[in-house]
């Protein structure tokens, strides 16, 4: 084959003709469907396998709940066990949570300032929520608990002190138990269990149940 | 399942179409056949992987893939110079080692078309053996339309200094 360098183009031509032996398997197609089926079928069972690593990491860290167990909230040294349809969340993101504040403007309790906002877990189900927060130890001092607000009314949960609180703790909406427990020195430290979405017997009930 | 089917059956044509003129611009554009090969494979997976994308027009996508597959196993080869898959096409005439190589080698043009500078290797493979338009080469290469342009001319200068010494050699190692 000649191929005269000043004709601009034959060019086009010169490669039509030398590379017109150069063609591709007659199978190339079927070869390249096959290839995205297998690295398709790698890629799912790859997201599978993370899927399952991950759900088992949230598992062990508690941040997610196996089917038909029950959801807890932890705040040491206290365990709270829900029913299985809830499942642990941010405390600020609840509904009933912190992040949410009072649409009425209602005051809070008194000892809120006093709590520590790490101190803090969260559950939600659909329609309901509960956040539970660890006050920080205080002194009972002549008024008594100053989280307590004085339309609270004692009741009855196990050995502990308990008050419920006919409002939540954050939002007008809800119901809120005070577990008021001593600590050592002499000084007391409440668990404050706030809902919505569930009638004040019914939040006493899982409380009552539910707390260890 | 029908749409899975249509979108194979769609595939396949483009394929049977357009493939050929693929695994040549490849040819040109890397240092092997196999190479080559396995280029336009990997091309073909992306698009075929993208179909949604692609099925408007397969053919201006799948170039915009191969230069992108080109440049990825170039860099690669300035990463790794060591790696095997390197050609030194003018010093080895001599070495025809397969059946597969003696043939390979016959591509004088191609051959001459390898010793240019990327940019105007690939301005030459998209305007001369892709025949697209100075529009569509300077789109498929995210360069400007002068660019194309310019590197045509030179690529096609440098083409009349190489190709002369290149048959050359060919008649030195070919007696037939």
């Amino acid at each position: 084959m000649s191929i005269h360098p000043d004709d601009d183009f034959n060019l086009r031509a010169a490669l039509a003709s030398e590379l017109s032996d150069v063609l591709p398997d007659d199978r190339l197609a079927a070869v390249i469907i096959a290839r995205h089926r297998v690295g398709r079928r790698r890629r799912v069972a790859g997201v599978v396998g993370l899927a399952i690593v991950f759900a088992g990491v949230g598992v062990s860290l508690g941040l997610t709940r196996v089917p038909g167990s029950h959801a807890s909230l932890h705040l040491a040294p206290y365990t709270l066990e829900l029913p299985g349809q809830y499942h642990p969340v941010a405390a600020s993101s609840a509904s009933c949570g912190p992040g949410k504040p009072a649409p009425t403007g209602k005051p809070a309790p008194t000892g809120k300032s006093a709590t520590d906002p790490g101190a803090m877990a969260a559950a939600v189900a659909s329609g309901a929520c509960f956040v539970m927060l660890l006050t920080s130890p205080f002194t009972a001092g002549s008024r008594g608990d100053p989280n307590l607000p004085r339309d609270a009314r004692p009741v009855e949960l196990g050995h502990d002190r308990a008050w419920l609180i006919p409002h939540g703790y954050w939002q007008a909406a809800g119901t809120t138990v005070v577990i008021e427990r001593a600590e050592p020195g002499g000084r007391l430290q409440d668990l404050i269990v706030t809902s919505a979405g569930l009638s004040p017997s019914a939040t006493v009930s899982l409380v009552s149940a539910g707390l260890s | 399942m029908s749409r899975s089917r249509d979108r194979e059956a769609e595939f396949t044509a483009f394929v049977e179409a357009g493939s050929a003129s693929l695994l040549r611009a490849a040819l040109v554009l890397l240092d092997s056949r196999e190479e080559a090969e396995d280029a336009v494979q990997t091309v073909l997976l992306r698009t075929f992987r993208r179909w949604e994308q692609a099925r408007q027009a397969p053919e201006a996508y799948s170039r915009v893939v191969l230069v992108s597959v080109c440049r990825e196993r170039w860099r690669y080869r300035a990463r790794h110079p060591e790696a095997p898959g390197i050609t030194a096409y003018a010093d080895h005439l001599a070495d025809v080692a397969s059946f597969a190589e003696a043939v390979d080698r016959r591509h004088v043009l191609v051959r001459v078309l390898r010793q240019l500078p990327a940019v105007q290797r690939e301005v030459l493979v998209f305007r001369y053996l892709l025949d697209a338009t100075v529009a569509e080469t300077a789109a498929s290469l995210g360069v400007a339309e002068g660019t194309v342009k310019s590197a045509a001319s030179r690529g096609l200068d440098q083409l009349r200094v190489l190709l002369p010494a290149e048959e050359k050699k060919v008649r030195r190692v070919d007696p037939s």
